[in-house]
């Protein structure tokens, strides 16, 4: 049998299970009570016509006999269910009138003045009385013994009639209980519903408590374990969020004093061979500084960390302009034509200003790092269906298609790459893009040539 | 020129100070913010720069009692956080500029420079670009000392170029410039005062770039 996952079902299993074996028991003691009542009464009806027999005894000389007519006899012994036995002797077991080969009482249970007991007779099960009769009451003259009897079978099938009849409405109950359970349980599990509810309704950064009030006693202990875990995470999360704040300034006041004391040496030599190692020095310094600042970003773009996000009414628009034009003395230094396409328009997102300037940074430095001189960089903003998108194209190196899946892995680089970037570039742009429900698409730029890459962001209302 | 670097970071500190010293400024330097406190308290400076991360007494606090005792000394903070919120917090607290590091020197001498003119700019003060040189008090520009002939809205535009030398100026930033004078400018306009400015500027070298979308560029001057 495959394990019950519903709470419903397992209910439902342990209570309709015992309801059935119930079912079946009551109906075999059923059974029993109706034998009895159906013996009662069909011992009281056979008796009756024994007495109604002995009622007649009349005694003709020394020769008793019943008094009745043959129609009244046969009447009497015509049962409802069929034709009685029945046979008159002496109380010396002289033969007097009946059927003359009708068992006699078992011999140990010959007492008293009435007795039943079971036999057979031609082959079928009988139930037979045997009524001592006087033959003229209180003449002294002795008496004599009636017998009576019907085929068992009769009364069996009376018994049967009431249990069939009895089982019916039993095994509705049972099914009136079972779907009892089945909507009882729902509509106790509707209290987990609202509960579960709540949970989903939650943004992913949402890490207070689950309110305990009226709620069933029994959940509590559950909300209760779940609210512990919670404050535990909540309590984990903030540390680690105080140790990224704090490697940030641990890795960022040597990396600039190491930038500040080249620069100056840069200053003092004169010398050219000097000046050419203190030149490497300065570049492995601003790679150190990118990939500080990268993995720093990325470990605050993490979905684990999105707990302090602000949330806020952003233009991208806006935004681009800002963020572009901070990147335009970086990309003339290479002699690359960078700006807004002019037809980009106003769109407004719900975001995390930082973390969305973070995502287009990350956009522009890897188109600059992969577009030659004289190239052109170009970042737009636009509305497609209430969905706000923004772009940055290049016509440089372009990225094959069959990299494109890789390139947003952490620490990916393109085989050809030169020396810059750590390859966490664009794994930080999807990881935003996944904290803010958009997503990245990465396709050839116009005409063909270098790359297109677009955020679109949800739909907004 | 009196400047004040407050920086715990020994190595960093040394830099900071060497490098503004070559610059012809006197600086003095303060490792906590207490010492920072009490310098600050006894003598004038033409500008500080402030570390936030310091120990005891935080740059914020240093930054927050100057400002109770009046001090109007411009401020350019340091810091290696870059979230926004600090960002803001020491903006509201009264800072004039911020800077995160790990910065690129010359990017910090030029803000020490601009600080120390905006400190100024009561007086009025005097922009140079190679050749070329603003009198913002006198509202004059000359390029070898001979003066040239611009309109007042013309040398609005180059003002704010020139403050913004190498950074991006957008046309909304030129025409809110220009507001002042008057009526409202459009974006039309700027473009013609741009094509003047250029014309009457090439004498000098000067190069005013126009960048896609975004706005004009004035090329840094060869020695900047």
């Amino acid at each position: 049998m495959t394990r019950l996952r519903t709470l419903r079902s397992r209910l439902l299993l342990w209570v309709s299970g015992p309801m059935l074996a119930l079912w079946v028991i009551s109906t075999l003691v059923d059974h029993e009570v109706a034998k009895g009542f159906v013996n009662l009464n069909y011992d009281r009806a056979l008796l009756d016509t024994a007495l109604d027999l002995g009622r007649n005894v009349r005694e003709s000389g020394d020769r008793p006999y019943i008094d009745l007519p043959p129609s009244v006899i046969e009447l009497l012994i015509s049962g409802q269910q069929g034709r009685l036995y029945y046979r008159a002797n002496k109380s010396n077991g002289e033969y007097i009138t009946g059927d003359p080969d009708l068992p006699d009482p078992p011999a140990d249970t010959q007492t008293g003045r009435v007795t039943y007991y079971d036999a057979i007779y031609r082959n079928s099960p009988i139930r037979a009385v045997a009524v001592r009769v006087p033959v003229s009451p209180g003449s002294g003259r002795g008496s004599i013994l009636i017998h009576v009897a019907e085929k068992s079978a009769l009364r069996a099938d009376s018994a049967r009639q009431i249990m069939l009849r009895m089982m019916l409405p039993q095994a509705i109950l049972v099914l009136i209980a079972t779907l009892a359970v089945w909507f009882g349980v729902g509509l106790g599990l509707r209290a987990l519903t609202s509960i579960r509810t709540e949970i989903e309704n939650r943004s992913h950064v949402d890490l207070s408590p689950i309110v305990e009030t009226g709620t069933p006693v029994e959940v509590r202990p559950l909300i209760r374990a779940m609210n512990d875990l919670l404050s535990r995470l909540s309590a984990s999360l903030a540390a680690q969020q105080r140790f990224i704040a704090d490697a940030a300034h641990q890795l960022r006041t040597p990396v600039a004093a190491l930038k500040t004391q080249t620069e100056l040496a840069m200053r003092q030599v004169r010398d050219d061979e000097a000046k050419a190692t203190l030149q490497h020095l300065q570049t492995a310094a601003d790679h150190a500084t990118r990939v500080v600042n990268q993995l720093l970003t990325m470990a605050r773009a993490e979905p684990e960390s999105h707990r302090n996000v602000i949330r806020q009414p952003v233009d991208l628009k806006a935004l681009a302009c800002e963020v572009t034009g901070e990147w335009v003395p970086r990309a003339l230094t290479r002699k690359i034509d960078l700006g807004l396409d002019e037809t980009s328009v106003p769109a407004e997102i719900s975001a995390d200003p930082f973390l969305i300037r973070e995502m287009l940074n990350n956009l522009i430095d890897n188109s600059l790092n992969y577009t030659p001189s004289e190239g052109h960089v170009t970042v737009r903003t636009r509305r497609q269906d209430n969905h706000a998108v923004l772009e940055v194209e290049d016509d440089g190196t372009g990225i094959p298609v069959d990299e494109r899946a890789k390139i947003f892995d952490r620490f990916y680089r393109l085989p050809d790459s030169g020396p810059e970037g750590c390859g966490l570039g664009l794994a930080i742009v999807r990881e935003i893009a996944q904290g803010h429900q958009a997503t990245v698409g990465v396709h050839t730029g116009a005409g063909g040539h270098g790359t297109r890459m677009e955020i679109t962001f949800p739909a907004t209302r | 020129m009196r400047l004040l670097v407050v920086e715990d970071h020994p190595i960093l500190a040394a830099g900071l100070v060497t490098a503004l010293k070559g610059a012809d400024y006197a600086v003095d330097h303060a490792v906590t913010g207490e010492q920072a406190d009490h310098m600050l308290a006894a003598q004038q400076y033409d500008a500080v720069i402030l570390d936030i991360g310091l120990p005891k007494l935080d740059g914020y606090e240093v930054l927050r009692r100057m400002r109770r005792r009046g001090s109007k000394t411009p401020v350019l903070m340091l810091t290696a956080r870059d979230a926004l919120e600090d960002r803001v917090k020491g903006l509201d607290l009264g800072a004039d500029d911020y800077l995160a590091k790990p910065y690129d020197l010359p990017e910090l001498e030029a803000r020490v420079r601009a600080l120390i003119r905006r400190g100024q700019s009561g007086g009025g003060a005097e922009l140079t670009h190679g050749d070329l040189a603003l009198d913002t008090a006198g509202r004059r520009a000359t390029i070898k000392n001979i003066p040239i002939d611009l309109s007042a809205r013309e040398l609005g535009v180059l003002e704010v170029l020139m403050l913004r030398a190498g950074r991006v100026v957008s046309k909304e930033q030129l025409a809110e410039q220009l507001y002042g004078w008057g009526e409202e400018v459009g974006a039309n306009a700027i473009e013609v005062y741009v094509h003047r400015l250029r014309k009457k500027l090439e004498p000098a070298g000067v190069n005013v770039r126009t960048i896609r979308g975004l706005g004009y560029l004035l090329d840094k001057a060869a020695h900047d």
